[in-house]
């Protein structure tokens, strides 16, 4: 397997859009628990654990941005040949195919399990994870400049749910979040620690690396993508915090989407409605990435045409949805996703760094003497 | 090698038996002592020319003629020598006259055709209020004639093909070479030339051979009928392609926006233009949602209603037998047979048609109760807003996106529409005109390009071409000095 | 062979996943529900219903049903409806004084629960019975009695004379630390259901009903007000040299009427660490007078500086009376006990502590009023 990947000009897209879809990836998975889960930790002071989770991510992003430095137009499949050999390579790069494929059925199931609880309670699982999947696959047959595509324009078509949050925020009380910075740092941290896994997604930028066009400038998009992810992310759990109180808070399974029931409009009795179908539009672009990230690994590993490996986790993923329906399982494999995200994103690509900057360190040192 | 010269009857029988049943007709002319044959079709021919110019001027001679000679005095311009049959017989078949000349080495050809069409008019299907109304005709000289004459430069290129096997049709391919991106030319040159067809029938057939994806709704090649707008196009650095025999032209590469542009947005002020453009838009999402959401929220999601509208609604739907759905498809295609019949019809008739149908069967229907006279309103609005579309195949296009819109929100209500608006939105991300991305400059994002598709600005802003078509030069206009606008003094 | 399998597939999907129709008008559409107590413990449900009916123009229903779960009350009344009963635009539930008085916490569980149910959903006490309140004899155009006492109460507390006690409002305050919550009392006279006044909650059980009276202060220290209203009346005696001669001889034995309006508000409770019982409000009212019963000299400024300490005074006394309830009920609609948690940590204090330290509170109030204008003429 070549480390480098070979692209022609016309498949490669500007930097720019490293912001879409770095930002999509790590929206559309978390952000309807999450305030929940981090305020459970450290209801008050949840935005600063988040600042501190902010951080760390931003920490991480600079690193997978070095590492991928290293080399000139390479993926993780790529690095992972070059450092640990054909076959450990092969291995670690199927881990991680592994990891996404969790993360996607998370992530549709989910979404899933609102549109059921929300709107329909009789729809058929398969049914709705065959709608997302036939817009997926329909979307990565048209290669990454597609995915990106979907990225670019479902942000802008889900980006504007964010305003009508103004109606919770009005009716926010700023007396529970004070007195500030008086949970004990232990408590912050755990915090920091539970929104972390809303901020996974930005290891999309080991997959994507090669097929961007000025690569100078990944890391200024990068880097904002995450900034814009964290502010959403504050915004929605503050204003959580500030309008449930802290037990309420603890009951409600969905913090985000129970915000959108206060919200009406004089043409738009409930919101919520309309915000629960619009949801699609924040997972879609989440799972046609993470489609076309499978795909791609499996083209890089064994050269399997991508329609085919397409169609197979299509079909992989539906038969799972069947087979997984109870609410518990759901949790289980979420909670198996965010642990995994948590060694494999957060934690490895430190491990890789270190590996391949000495890995090149000792060629260097090889071919000078 | 030549067959010529050869025997006067020979050469006769010869053409009469290659052109049988193509009522040739032959005249035998006897100057001094050589027999001159002429040939013509009498209707493809313009008599009078032939009888005063030629035939005239062929019996007043008092030399003896050759075909050479012929060829160099005959007072008519379009003169040639000719050995290869082929092309005489093609050429007499387009309203040529040949002349042989006993014992010449060749044939002479002159070209009289006389072409039976309409004068110049005005454009009926994408009709302005402001600026040049003319519309193209069916014929190819008039048509290039009116190109030219709007933009006399050298700078014009126009390149020639024939295409069609049986019915060879004149095919051509204009732009600005100084404009227009080569990649884009060549693409268009390469699928013109790999056409092997019969024959064009029509521009808007060709445009559809020479489409990206014929499997999609949308059309990705603009047919127009106005000179002003083809115009328009190349000046942006588009290409443009007129075909013989039809009074529609060709523009590509198109992006799904500028299909909703019309050339009285630049004819308006620039705010008035940016309105009426963005109205547009607004009207294509009325058109598509309007009824599949009227439809899911009343068959799904009541919830939604706000209470002063759910009594009405609900009055008005509780007479109603169908769901709906069946009930909103039933009107669509009502409206949808009202324009398909006034489109049909004569004009006079047409309008009493769209009158009888839209008030008496509306009216009827809702009093019978088969509709609720809001669903009128709803499908009502979405057709209108569908008309507002400057391209009449856009229009249709939204129009036939309706169905199967509404067909989703009554299986799945929200979920169903927002199903379709994600996949409509894929659709276009993948659809391509000349390889050019169709949604540009939105994706790939053009800042720059925003202000020329979306909405317009003031001239003074506006000083750039278009990116999204590559032309070779973008800097359109400098207003530097335009802007100081210091006319008048006050003193 | 390729396309046989597709369009079966799609066949299959078009059969087989169509979703649940509920066609608005095959629906009875809930707008209002009252709860009484019924016979031997049973929960007595009266559904205030929008049906639509092609053959009569009368669109608003009643339906009513026994039984001891609520929802078993739903599944009592569908057997009544030809149509299925759906919840989705439910605007109003009402509890009578019984009901709410032995809690109200299992009733209201459930509509949290419901994904259908919004949040905006009006909860209210019935003075009496509530099943009467939903069958007035009018409803001044509203579509059902539901939406004619969502309208009442949602006027209302835009006109700043409710508190807010929307679904959300009231599990939000129930489920917080150190305040409890109200809801507005409906009262039906004359055939017409209108609002009395506020009751008052210990959690979930119901313990008084404010004196309409009161509802003023009770707003005046939960929110600040932006547009209220107050009519007060205080001693002539005090103003008698600012009195008009003509005006003061006619009403000699009558008090001093004012009404107060356009009333802005801000308040600031302190309370030192420690001590959660022992808190200081400071408040601060601007005003404009805009009737007095009695002709006054309003250019004197004399007058408006003993007009404005008479009001402070007032209020002040008020306040104190307000206070005297809350401590006799034990109950904190105020969130005294939250607000001191927010001002010196969330740790210091949990439910029943402060609750059995309620009757201990011991508040002081600084009212600072500020006239502002007095009507278009002197």
């Amino acid at each position: 397997m070549k480390v480098n990947v070979t692209l022609s000009k016309d498949v490669k897209v500007n930097a720019l859009y490293i912001f879409f879809l770095v930002h999509t990836l790590q929206v559309g998975a978390g952000i309807m628990t999450a305030p929940r889960t981090i305020a459970d930790e450290v209801s008050p002071d949840a935005w600063a654990a988040l600042l501190i989770a902010a951080v760390y991510v931003h920490f991480i992003a600079w690193i997978i941005i070095k590492t991928l430095r290293f080399y000139d137009n390479a993926d993780l499949a790529g690095i992972h040949a070059d450092v640990f050999g054909k076959w450990i390579g092969a291995m670690l790069t199927l881990l991680f195919t592994g990891y996404i494929f969790l993360i996607l059925l998370s992530v549709m199931m989910n979404y899933i399990e609102v549109v059921q609880v929300f709107i329909f309670p009789s729809l058929p699982t398969w049914l709705v994870a065959t709608f997302i999947l036939t817009l997926a696959v329909y979307g990565v047959s048209g290669g990454f400049r597609v995915v990106t595509g979907i990225a670019f324009l479902l942000f802008f078509g889900a980006i504007w749910l964010t305003f009508t949050i103004a109606e919770p925020i009005r009716l926010m009380e700023w007396n529970h979040f004070t007195p500030i910075l008086q949970q004990p740092w232990e408590n912050i941290f755990r915090g920091a620690h539970k929104s972390v896994y809303s901020l996974l997604g930005i290891e999309v930028l080991f997959f994507v690396y090669p097929y961007i066009l000025n690569k100078d400038k990944v890391g200024r998009y990068a880097h904002i993508a995450i900034i814009a992810t964290i502010s959403i992310l504050i915004l929605v759990t503050v204003a959580s915090i500030g309008y449930f109180s802290q037990d309420q808070l603890k009951h409600t399974v969905w913090p985000t989407l129970s915000m959108f029931k206060i919200i009406h409009y004089t043409f738009i009795e409930r919101f919520d409605f309309v915000a629960v179908a619009l949801w699609m539009a924040v997972i879609l672009p989440n799972i046609t990435l993470f489609l076309w990230i499978i795909t791609e690994n499996l083209r890089r590993l064994k050269n399997i045409k991508p329609m085919y490996s397409m169609i197979a986790t299509a079909t992989f993923l539906i038969t799972s949805t069947i087979i997984i329906d109870t609410r518990q399982t759901i949790t289980r494999i979420s909670e198996w996703a965010s642990l995994a995200g948590l060694w494999l994103v957060f934690i490895y690509p430190v491990f890789l760094f270190l590996v391949v900057s000495l890995s090149f360190r000792f060629r260097k040192k090889r071919s000078s003497s | 090698m030549s067959i010529f010269p050869m025997d006067v009857q020979t050469y006769d029988n010869f053409m009469k038996a290659k052109m049988d049943g193509c009522d040739l007709k032959t005249l035998k002319l006897k100057h001094k002592q050589i027999t001159i044959l002429v040939h013509f079709i009498s209707y493809q021919t313009n008599k009078e020319k032939l009888e005063r110019e030629l035939l005239t001027f062929l019996t007043s001679s008092r030399k003896r003629w050759t075909s050479e000679e012929l060829k160099n005095t005959a007072p008519i311009a379009d003169s040639a020598l000719v050995t290869d049959i082929d092309e005489i017989i093609s050429k007499l078949l387009r309203g040529g006259v040949s002349v042989y000349i006993e014992g010449s080495p060749s044939v002479v050809l002159f070209g009289m055709e006389k072409r039976e069409s309409r004068a110049l008019e005005k454009a009926e299907t994408e009709s302005l209020v402001l600026g040049p109304q003319l519309a193209f005709t069916e014929s190819l000289r008039t048509n290039l004639n009116v190109v030219r004459w709007r933009i006399h430069t050298n700078d014009l290129h126009i390149e020639k093909f024939k295409v069609g096997k049986r019915i060879p049709t004149e095919v051509r391919l204009i732009y600005m070479k100084s404009l227009a991106n080569e990649e884009n030319v060549d693409t268009c040159r390469q699928r013109i030339k790999d056409l092997e067809i019969d024959t064009v029938e029509d521009t808007t057939v060709l445009g559809q051979m020479l489409e990206d994806s014929s499997l999609s709704i949308f059309p990705q090649i603009l047919v127009t009928e106005l000179p002003s707008r083809f115009c328009h196009s190349l000046e942006k650095g588009r290409i443009g392609i007129l075909v013989d025999k039809s009074p529609t032209s060709l523009i590509a590469p198109m992006s799904l926006f500028s299909f909703f542009e019309s050339t009285e947005d630049t004819y308006m002020r620039w705010n008035m233009g940016s309105f009426i453009r963005m109205l547009r838009f607004v009207a294509m999402f009325v058109s598509v949602l309007l009824t599949p959401l009227y439809v899911a929220a009343l068959s799904f999601h009541y919830e939604v209603i706000p209470a002063s509208l759910l009594v009405s609604l609900g009055q008005s739907r509780a007479t109603v037998p169908f769901p709906p759905v069946f009930e909103a498809l039933l009107l669509e295609l009502l409206i949808e047979l009202l324009r398909e019949a006034g489109a049909r019809l004569p004009t006079k008739v047409g309008q009493t048609m769209g009158i009888v149908g839209g008030i008496v069967l509306g009216q009827a229907a809702v009093q019978a109760g088969f509709t609720s006279n809001i669903l009128i309103i709803i499908v009502a609005l979405s057709a209108l807003a569908s008309f507002t579309a400057p391209s009449y195949l856009m229009g249709t296009a939204i129009r036939i996106i309706r169905f199967p819109m509404i067909i989703l929100a009554g299986m799945w209500g929200f979920l169903g529409t927002v199903f379709g608006l994600c996949f409509l939105i894929i659709h276009l991300l993948k659809v391509t005109s000349l390889g050019r991305p169709y949604l540009a400059p939105l994706y790939p994002f053009e800042w720059k390009d925003l202000n020329k598709s979306l909405f317009r600005l003031p001239p003074s802003r506006n000083i750039n071409r278009p990116y999204t078509n590559m032309p070779k030069d973008t800097y359109k206009a400098n207003f530097d000095k335009a802007k100081a606008k210091k006319d008048v003094r006050r003193t | 062979m390729k396309k046989t399998t597709i369009t079966l597939c799609i066949i299959c999907i078009l059969v087989s996943g169509c979703a649940d129709k509920n066609y608005l008008e095959k629906m009875s559409i809930v707008t209002g529900i009252a709860y009484d107590k019924g016979e031997e413990n049973l929960l007595r449900g009266t559904l205030s219903i929008l049906q639509f009916d092609p053959a009569s123009p009368n669109i608003s229903h009643i339906i009513t049903g026994e039984n001891d779960t609520t929802k078993g009350i739903r599944i009592h009344a569908d057997r009544e409806a030809s149509h299925e009963i759906v919840m989705g635009q439910l605007r109003v539930v009402l509890y009578s004084t019984a009901l709410a008085e032995n809690g109200l916490l299992s009733l209201t569980d459930t509509l949290a629960r419901d994904p259908n149910i919004t949040d905006l959903l009006y909860l209210t006490i019935a003075k009496g019975e509530a099943g009467k309140l939903l069958q007035p004899e009018s409803t001044e155009g509203a579509p059902t009695p539901g939406n004619y006492i969502q309208r009442l109460i949602e006027k209302n507390v835009a006109n700043e004379q409710l508190p807010e006690s929307n679904l959300h409002k009231f599990n939000h305050d129930l489920y917080d630390i150190g305040i409890d919550p109200v809801l507005p009392l409906l009262d039906i006279e004359e055939e017409k259901t209108k609002v009395y006044s506020v009751a008052l909650f210990q959690d979930d059980r119901m313990v008084t009903a404010l004196d309409p009276d009161m509802i003023f202060y009770l707003l005046l220290l939960k929110n600040p007000y932006r547009k209220g209203k107050l009519q007060l009346s205080l001693d002539a005696e005090d103003f008698k040299d600012y009195i008009r001669e003509e005006s003061y001889e006619e009403n000699k034995d009558t008090p001093l009427d004012i009404a107060l309006q356009q009333i802005r508000s801000s308040s600031t409770f302190h309370s030192r660490k420690g001590e959660p019982a022992k808190q200081t409000v400071r408040i601060s009212l601007k005003q404009r007078l805009l009737e007095s019963t009695l002709q006054l000299h309003f250019q004197d400024e004399q007058l408006i500086k003993k007009l404005e300490q008479a009001i402070e005074e007032e209020v002040k006394e008020k306040l104190e009376e307000f206070m005297e309830i809350l401590k006799d009920h034990e109950t904190d609609p105020i969130g005294f006990g939250k607000r001191y948690r927010s001002a010196h940590g969330k740790n210091l204090l949990n439910d029943e502590e402060w609750r059995s330290r309620i009757k201990d509170l011991d508040v002081t109030f600084e009212v600072n009023v500020e006239l502002q204008r007095y009507g278009i003429i002197d």
